[in-house]
């Protein structure tokens, strides 16, 4: 792997740890179900067991 | 060294061709044309042939260079191929040493010493002079190429027996049986830069036979991705544990009414907060639907969202089946500091469902209490997962084509 690519590699790295450290400080996180920037993405369905 | 080479034209193709270990050369082959031809015969008679010869030797023949202070010159070679693997073997040739052969696998040069006695076998076992020499593998090998002169009859076609055997201090004995004869062969592995420097030829970055790629290997991408991993972990480590900060019950009827109830207060003392509520039901073939909504004190912002607890258990012709989760939870993500309001609406129902609204529930469904907690500073896995996936992928896709790649080759 060339230089450039290694240094590219860890840029990447850094920047998601800091986005994850930034996500946990905040509470955030692209998977909830509600509050600042997250919600709407899962739709409750009916009751009843889905067992065919 | 042998200062009388004969000077001879090829009968096939007219190219000069010198035979310089002259009373022992018994094929020549002419390096211009291919053709094999007889170098007992003054005519140079015609053995086979060829219409395809290219200088492919590493050392050019003719080319004379000092092993052990031997002086050795480069006469005949061959491109033999055999047990998974091929290598090229050159003759070399001194009026007063005789023969010896200088064999290049791609990645080590071993000189060969025709034997002139046989060792002592005994089963797997060779011994000669002193050395244990071990058998390894038996495989037929093939000429795949041949220019020079030699003092066997040989061409391109021609196959051996070979087996070899491992000895002392990285040398080998080779056996090689045809039809008519059997010849031994001891091998000495060469230092790097031994052959090369005696023959004045440039050295070549070994071949890679079936090892690997070692020096392609993304492991540092994968030392990088391990630290960012034990960063992520350490970042989680000391974030805000989660703390419960109301834990309370609303109870619902089955098939009855909605059950509506406000819990509080909810304290988040952090400039942003994840939140995560919980609601759990001890319940089969039910489920409650339950709604929850925080609402902020001061400026009744209210953030809403949903579960189902639920449980269900059947038979069918596969046999029992179980589904549901009992105890679901919503999350709330970055909510502001404030003080909140826990709003909770729930509804029960039971499996199978009425055939009508019209009919009432069953009497004997009891009540079904659905604990609920709140957390902050919940700690969103979601995210830890996601980071680890962005982060891993790019070297597990090295790996994969790494890997591939090595398989392929």
């Amino acid at each position: 792997m060339t230089l450039v690519g290694r240094i590219l590699f860890i840029a990447w790295c850094s920047l998601v740890v800091i986005l994850f450290a930034m996500a946990v400080n905040n509470g955030w996180s692209p998977f909830a179900d509600s509050g600042r920037g997250g919600g709407g993405i899962f739709v409750r369905g009916g009751g009843g067991p889905r067992h065919k | 060294m042998n200062d009388s080479p004969r000077a001879l034209s090829c009968p096939n193709c007219g190219a000069p061709i010198v035979v310089r270990a002259v009373g022992n050369t018994v094929t020549v082959v002419c390096g211009n044309c291919g053709s094999s031809l007889d170098a007992t015969d003054p005519d140079l008679t015609i053995l086979k042939q060829s219409i395809a010869a290219g200088a492919r030797s590493r050392i050019p023949l003719g080319t004379r260079g000092f092993l052990a202070g031997i002086e050795w010159e480069a006469i005949g070679f061959l491109e033999r191929s055999g047990g998974g693997g091929s290598w090229q073997e050159t003759l070399l040739f001194n009026p007063w040493e005789g023969y010896r052969f200088l064999v290049d696998d791609g990645e080590t040069w071993r000189l060969g010493t025709p034997l002139d006695r046989l060792p002592t076998e005994a089963g797997a076992i060779a011994t000669l002079g002193g050395d244990r020499f071990t058998r390894t593998e038996g495989y037929q090998a093939q000429v795949d190429f041949v220019v020079g002169e030699f003092y066997w009859r040989v061409a391109v076609g021609e196959t051996v027996d070979v087996c070899d055997y491992e000895g002392p201090r990285e040398a080998s004995l080779s056996r090689e049986a045809n039809a008519a004869e059997v010849a031994w062969t001891r091998l000495e592995p060469q230092a790097d830069g031994v052959v090369e420097s005696a023959f004045g030829i440039a050295p070549v970055a070994p071949q890679r036979s079936a090892g690997l790629d070692d020096a392609r290997a993304p492991t540092f991408n994968t030392i990088v991705a391990g630290i960012a991993t034990f960063l992520l972990l350490a970042v989680l480590m000391l974030a805000p544990w989660g703390v419960t900060v109301l834990d309370t019950t609303v109870v619902v009827i089955p098939d009855g009414p909605a059950a509506a109830a406000k819990f509080g207060p909810v304290a988040l003392d952090r400039r942003r907060s994840g939140v995560a509520v919980r609601g759990s039901a001890d319940l089969e073939n039910a489920w409650v639907e339950l709604d929850f909504a925080l609402v902020n004190r001061a400026t009744q912002e209210r953030y809403e969202a949903s579960a189902t607890a639920e449980h269900y258990r059947g038979r069918d012709s596969d046999g029992e089946w179980t589904e549901g989760d009992r105890r679901p939870d919503v999350t709330f993500a970055a909510l502001p500091r404030g003080s909140y309001d826990l709003v909770v609406e729930a509804t029960a129902h039971v499996w199978p469902a009425r055939q009508s609204w019209e009919q009432p529930a069953a009497a004997s469904e009891p009540p079904i209490p659905v604990p609920v907690t709140v957390t902050r500073n919940a700690t969103f896995w979601g995210v830890l997962w996601l980071a680890l996936i962005v982060i891993w992928a790019i070297p597990m896709t090295q790996w994969f084509f790494w890997y591939q790649r090595n398989n392929d080759e």
